[in-house]
């Protein structure tokens, strides 16, 4: 008997070890950021700020710091907390896609969500007339990405069963539609080519607390949804049939997936535009950390992803002589840790004792 | 005896074209039950009505004196395992998350295990001696190895009724017998019911009690292994020509396709 309890009580104890470092990091990288850029703030500052301004106390904490309380709260932590909880969502979006779509190279963007989003927000911004001149263009493309995604599983639905080879399909389909839409309407877009293209890069350099707390409310209602349903992705894995024989339905537990990972996917996309790669990486990356069990992947990818897209943008706000896009910058840093550590992986070696 | 699955009247079209027609069958406690047949003949997917993954268009399913239209896919999962071809799976989970999914139907809404799941567990890694494998990626180890394991969840899953789908289909002799003679001997030793599809002749009389002869969607014919494994009736299912040795010394038909 002993064996496997240890083996299990093992597990549990180390996932919770690296959970409790995951934690500590990224709320320290956060509070750290805040008292970073043009106007340097020393962290302890910041702690005071923040606490005092949580306690209620916020009157104080501004008539004492004065343009620093500004800077903290109204500036910079509605940023940092935008990237990090994004670098949650598409972390957790990326981990559900690769597990129903039981493809290691899905994203958050594989079934054509961005590009009915990028779509949508491009014909906002060239034709700001009409119905689009009563939607904002997040709103739009917001839409967009949902009626995308009601396309693509009409389209790869037969005889009442989703599998994962015609949601790919429909996906490259659908892409490959609005891409065309999105090339044409840039080619047509005479000088607002450069506001559709600055936002389809991705900034959060517009964050407020609201479109924070929106987005906020979406990530933690949907990990809530995906974690409950951890268990049954890892049985999907083993293909429809088994899956079927242990008791879980595939089509219904796809449908509710998909269009819950897709809305959230959609959320982020219309508060800050499209970024790759992190959905993608993150969960590979925790894969090899934690192994393929869904459910402590995603409490780690979602931690991990959030340590990740809010350092990333640190660096583009602070440590660069000019913002880059975030979304190009996940990809530069991304890259090469992904190439060393996939390298290391598939020569067998151990990157850490698993 | 008793009876665990009763299928009255089967039929499952798609677009016109039957794949299962009017099949009735009916399956009793403890016996081991080979559904051969030529491809195409509809024998996975009468395992897949059997085990409530499709609903056919006509006719009904009882498993355990139940409807299976009246029970869930937890209720179902409780009553039958199913252990495919081994199949390549992308991500990897180790040996030991491998067996806990067999208790999948049982847990609760927060997914925990008890102390009898992992009791079961252990005595099933003791049974299939699998202690060594346990934190190994099932992408790292044999097919063989990957397959004992996967016997090993179906074992964990605990169920009366089980079904093999061609499960050694891409073994070696060895662990061939080694999961079929395990599979076999859980049918006496714990009365449990073996449905198990075969495209080795010899392998089915070999572990079969009871033989299913499907062709075009229907069962041509049925009855117990030295009965029905006879030139004439393989013949005319598979449209090859055999020759079947019935030895002395050996006590199952050996059958040996030769030519068309």
């Amino acid at each position: 008997m002993g064996r496997i309890e240890l083996l299990v009580v093992e597990r549990g104890r180390r996932f919770k070890l690296f959970v409790v470092l995951f934690v500590v990091l990224l709320v320290g990288s956060i509070v750290a950021y805040a008292g970073m850029g043009y106007m340097s703030i020393p962290i302890s500052s910041v702690g005071d700020i923040v606490f005092k301004t949580i306690v209620g106390r916020s009157d104080v904490a501004r008539h004492f710091y004065g343009k620093q309380w500004y800077i903290v709260m109204d500036v910079r932590l509605p940023r940092i907390l935008s990237s990090a909880v994004v670098g949650a969502s598409l972390s957790m979006c990326g981990v559900i896609f690769q597990g129903i779509l039981l493809n290691p190279l899905a994203d958050p963007y594989t079934l054509g969500i961005s590009a009915g989003a990028s779509f949508g927000a491009a014909v906002s911004i060239v034709f700001p007339f009409g119905v689009f001149a009563f939607f904002s263009t997040q709103l739009v493309a917001f839409l967009f990405a949902i009626l995308t995604l009601l396309f693509v599983m009409r389209m790869a639905t037969f005889r009442g069963v989703i599998s994962p080879t015609s949601l790919i399909l429909s996906g490259v389909i659908v892409t490959a539609f609005f891409s065309a839409g999105l090339s044409f309407t840039k080619y047509i877009a005479g000088e607002e080519v450069g506001s559709i293209i600055f936002w389809l890069m991705g900034s959060f350099s517009s964050m407020d607390w609201v479109s924070l707390l929106m987005l906020t409310v979406f990530a933690a209602v949907s990990g809530l949804i995906f974690y409950q349903y951890a268990e049954d992705i890892n049985v999907l894995s083993f293909g429809d049939r088994v899956a079927v024989s242990l008791g879980v339905n595939p089509t219904r537990l796809r449908t509710v997936l998909l269009v819950v990972a897709s809305v959230l996917t959609a959320a982020t996309v219309s508060v800050c535009g499209i970024i790759g790669f992190v959905g993608i990486i993150v969960p590979h990356l925790f894969r090899f950390l934690v192994g393929a069990d869904n459910r402590r992947l995603l409490v780690i990818s979602a931690l991990g992803g959030a340590i990740f897209l809010s350092t990333a943008d640190n660096v583009s706000r602070v440590w660069l002589p000019v913002e880059i896009p975030i979304g190009v910058l996940t990809a530069l840093i991304g890259g090469p840790f992904f190439a060393f550590v996939f390298r290391k992986r598939m020569k067998g070696g151990h990157l850490w004792k698993r | 005896m008793e009876k665990v699955i009763e299928a009255i009247e089967l039929e499952y079209f798609i677009e016109g074209n039957k794949i299962i027609d009017r099949i009735s069958i009916d399956v009793s406690k403890g016996r081991f039950y080979a559904v051969v047949g030529p491809n195409g003949s509809g024998k996975t997917t009468l395992l897949d009505i059997l085990s409530g993954s499709i609903k056919p268009q006509r006719g009904r399913v009882k498993l355990m004196d139940r409807d299976i239209r009246d029970m869930t896919r937890r209720d179902i999962a409780r009553k039958v395992a199913v252990l495919p071809q081994d199949t390549s799976v992308l991500f990897d989970f180790c040996v030991f998350d491998v067996l806990v999914m067999g208790r999948h139907p049982y847990r609760d809404a927060f997914g925990t295990l008890d102390i009898e799941d992992l009791r079961l567990v252990d005595s099933v890694i003791d049974e299939l001696g699998l202690g060594e494998l346990l934190n190994r990626p099932i992408t790292q180890i044999s097919g063989g190895e990957r397959q004992r394991c996967f016997l090993g969840r179906v074992i964990v899953q605990d169920t009366p009724i089980v079904f093999l789908d061609e499960a050694t289909s891409n073994l070696d002799p060895y662990y061939t017998h080694e999961i079929l003679g395990r599979i076999k001997r859980m049918t006496a030793r714990k009365g449990v019911t073996v449905v198990s599809v075969f495209h080795d002749l010899s392998l089915a009389s070999m572990y079969g009690d009871y033989v299913f002869f499907m062709k075009n969607g229907r069962i041509e014919y049925k009855g117990e292994v030295r009965e029905v494994m006879v030139p004439e009736i393989v013949e005319d299912v598979f449209s090859v020509k055999v020759k079947v040795i019935l030895d002395e010394g050996y006590p199952h038909p050996v059958i040996i396709p030769y030519g068309r």
